[in-house]
């Protein structure tokens, strides 16, 4: 519906190899191999999308570059998305160009936090999204190039390029590819985007900063207060940064379906299920005190910093933990810790 | 580049889903449009240049050429007839008199409006009687919104990027009129403004709200003068300018009430007596902006005991419209300054 000269360079390359190498060397790419953007796969792609090429879907720092219609059509393509994911893509970039997600302080910190994709409602099944086994790994085409394509986008329209702009001292796996779709039919609870005020039938995606997951293992307990005091435990280690930047964003709780039943099953509800783990998720200052980033943030005025026993929550209220589920059978979570300093983000995904 | 330029809209493709396309492109107002085809382009144009440059709008500097005001003009549900209306408008919002840059991108709630006058509301089926600020009329409803589509999708005026206005307002979708030019007792706006009344012409203003003046039991003009006047001393209408509402206020008189006037005074007496009565005393005023206000003034300028709602009484705009009743209504111009121009349109 709309016919526009497109505006990206256009490169004359050998062969497949030629295209693998020229894109290394100029650093457009994660080091895996691209599908070669060829004008037809990138015109297929924009027209999935149902937007005009120029149209700008936000600015991406640390370059504050625009990223258009085209330029993450051209990412989609090279990470191996189907034309059909473009719309889940245009949403997430969206998403998280939203101020809420600071996106620039999440590009360029040396944390190694990476850009969780989760893609919620109808959307999930017609892409053929894996919500079950090994939601977060390998082995679905969706998963991994949506994920792929969102850090394509970061790096070659934003330029986060390791130590030119995403400054991460370590970095880590999950900033290859982080896309998990939610488990509606094995989620005891109303999903993640209608408790965020969307429809059951609209198609969402929220886009999180945060680190790699943090498994919880929990075969042992028969009750769901007691899998809630493991999801507690496990995000109370000190060392990653919610633990000192308090109220200033949110983490993400991701419940496998066995253990999200036997919570539900002993009268759960999700805001319960908050309002359990910010109550028991809290770290004491005996252990904080003079380390990982005591007093590099603001703490909350109600805590007494003198006092060793005094408890410390990692966010600042319960709304600021997100709950959902996803995976398959077994008895495993997982808890994501984020960068801090940023707020989720939902965008309906709109398809043309 | 405007996004309008990269519609490829075709007969096959169908009334929603054109629609959905056109609002995730941003280039709608959120009411259903009518696809742009190939076809009711070519219409809209009826054999003009598309190429032909009338003006070019701020704050994008776009290029107000004929074919995107024609795209403008069929998303919005005008007819070909509408097309030299809107273009004649668009060269008045380009006039560097009107300020359009501010008004388009203030965090003011300012809205452009329009009146169509002479043999031009007739062509163009615009309503200046009875509702003619209101829904009807397919000249008012499409040719406002036309002009807004323009401010969006030309000038590139878009919510919340370029346009920053705090609140907006209702009148943003659509505001155009005609004057009742056969009940005003004094002729015509765009005659009294230096046009010959037989010429087709528009005004643009803009339009900081509407508020309706009752008056039904004054049996004579000055009367109703004094309920006017009294009504258009709104604190918050105070601009930079110094003057309430801009300072160039524009009173829509229903024809009774513009009857009543007539009876003791021409149009001049009227502007007259508005400017003469209409002062908000300083002290009324907040202290802090009333010592703004002061503080604004130029070095050893006497300190006014009253803002007025004009430099000179030319400045006060009377147009009659409307039907029965003793109903007028009072439209405060942008705050920050800007003038309402006046251009004849050419159906040729």
């Amino acid at each position: 519906m709309f016919n526009e000269k497109l505006v990206s360079e256009r490169l004359t390359l050998r062969d497949h190899d030629d295209v693998q190498e020229t894109f290394l060397a100029r650093g457009w790419s994660d080091g895996l191999p691209i599908v070669p953007p060829t004008e037809l796969k990138v015109r297929d792609m924009i027209a999935a999308s149902g937007l005009p090429a120029s149209q700008v879907l936000g600015v991406v720092p640390p370059r504050f570059a625009e990223a258009t219609v085209e330029n993450v059509a051209v990412n989609a393509v090279m990470a191996g998305c189907r034309q059909d994911y473009m719309p889940v893509l245009v949403a997430a970039v969206q998403a998280a160009c939203d101020p809420a997600f600071r996106l620039y302080s999440v590009q360029a910190t040396t944390h190694p936090c990476g850009v969780l994709v989760v893609v919620s409602g109808p959307i999930v099944q017609q892409l053929g999204m894996n919500a079950g086994f090994g939601t977060f790994g390998p082995g679905h085409r969706a998963n991994a190039t949506i994920g792929r394509a969102m850090r394509l986008v970061l790096m070659n329209v934003g330029g986060a390029l390791p130590g030119h702009g995403d400054q991460a001292t370590q970095g880590s796996p999950a900033k290859y590819s982080y896309c998990i779709a939610e488990n509606d039919a094995a989620s005891p609870w109303p999903p993640l985007r209608v408790e965020l005020g969307f429809l059951p039938q609209q198609s969402t995606v929220t886009v999180i900063a945060g680190e790699a997951p943090h498994n919880v293992n929990d075969h042992v307990c028969t009750s769901g207060e007691n899998i809630l005091h493991t999801v507690a435990s496990t995000m109370t280690t000190i060392g990653h940064n919610n633990s000192a930047c308090i109220g200033t964003g949110d983490v993400c709780v991701v419940l496998g379906p066995e253990h999200a039943a036997q919570i539900a099953a002993d009268g759960f509800s999700r805001a319960d299920v908050r309002e359990f783990l910010f109550r028991h998720a809290r770290n004491r200052v005996r252990d904080m005190r003079d380390r990982a980033m005591w007093r590099m943030h603001e703490m909350p005025d109600w805590i007494d910093l003198d006092d060793d026993d005094a408890e410390i929550p990692i966010v600042g209220a319960p709304e600021e933990i997100l709950v959902l589920v996803a995976g398959g059978a077994g008895k495993h979570s997982a808890f994501i810790p984020t960068f801090g300093l940023t707020r989720s983000v939902t965008r309906r995904v709109e398809t043309p | 580049m405007s996004l309008l330029d990269a519609l490829a809209i075709e007969e096959r493709h169908g009334f929603d889903e054109v629609n959905r396309a056109i609002q995730r492109a941003g280039l709608g107002d959120g009411l259903p449009v009518v696809p742009p085809t190939p076809a009711r382009v070519t219409a809209m144009l009826a054999g003009r240049d598309p190429g032909h440059i009338v003006a070019t709008l701020p704050p994008a500097r776009g290029a107000a050429t004929l074919r995107r005001l024609a795209l403008c003009a069929v998303l919005a549900g005008c007819a070909p007839v509408h097309l030299p209306v809107l273009a004649a408008a668009v060269e008045a919002l380009a006039d560097p008199a009107f300020n359009l840059l501010g008004v388009a991108t203030t965090t003011g709630n300012t809205a452009v409006g329009l009146i169509v006058h002479g043999p031009a509301a007739r062509h163009a089926d615009v309503n200046g009687a009875g509702n003619a600020l209101g829904p009807g009329a397919a000249g008012n409803a499409t040719l406002g919104r036309a002009l807004g589509l323009v401010l969006r999708n030309v000038a590139g005026a878009v919510p919340g990027q370029t346009d920053m206005s705090t609140q907006g307002q209702p009148a943003k979708y659509t505001f155009c009129f005609a004057e009742n030019e056969p009940a005003s007792p004094w002729g015509a706006l765009h005659a009294a403004r230096g046009l010959a009344s037989t010429q087709a012409a528009v005004t643009v203003f803009s339009a900081s709200g509407l508020l309706e003046i009752v008056d039904a039991a004054s049996s004579d003009g000055a009367g109703v003068l004094t309920t006017c006047a009294q009504s258009m001393l709104a604190a918050g209408s105070l601009g930079g300018t110094g003057l309430l509402g801009g300072g160039q206020p524009l009173l829509l008189l229903a024809p009774e009430h513009a009857a009543l006037i007539a009876r003791t005074h021409s149009r001049e007496q009227a502007q007259a007596a508005l400017l003469a009565q209409a002062r908000l005393p300083l002290e009324r005023l907040a202290p802090d902006v009333r010592a703004h206000l002061l503080a604004g003034l130029p070095p050893g300028a006497p300190a006014p005991a009253a803002a007025a709602i004009a430099g000179q009484p030319e400045d006060v705009l009377l147009a009659v419209v409307g039907g029965v009743g003793r109903k007028s209504t009072y439209v405060p111009g942008w705050s920050g300054g800007g003038r309402a121009v006046t251009r004849p349109v050419d159906f040729s």
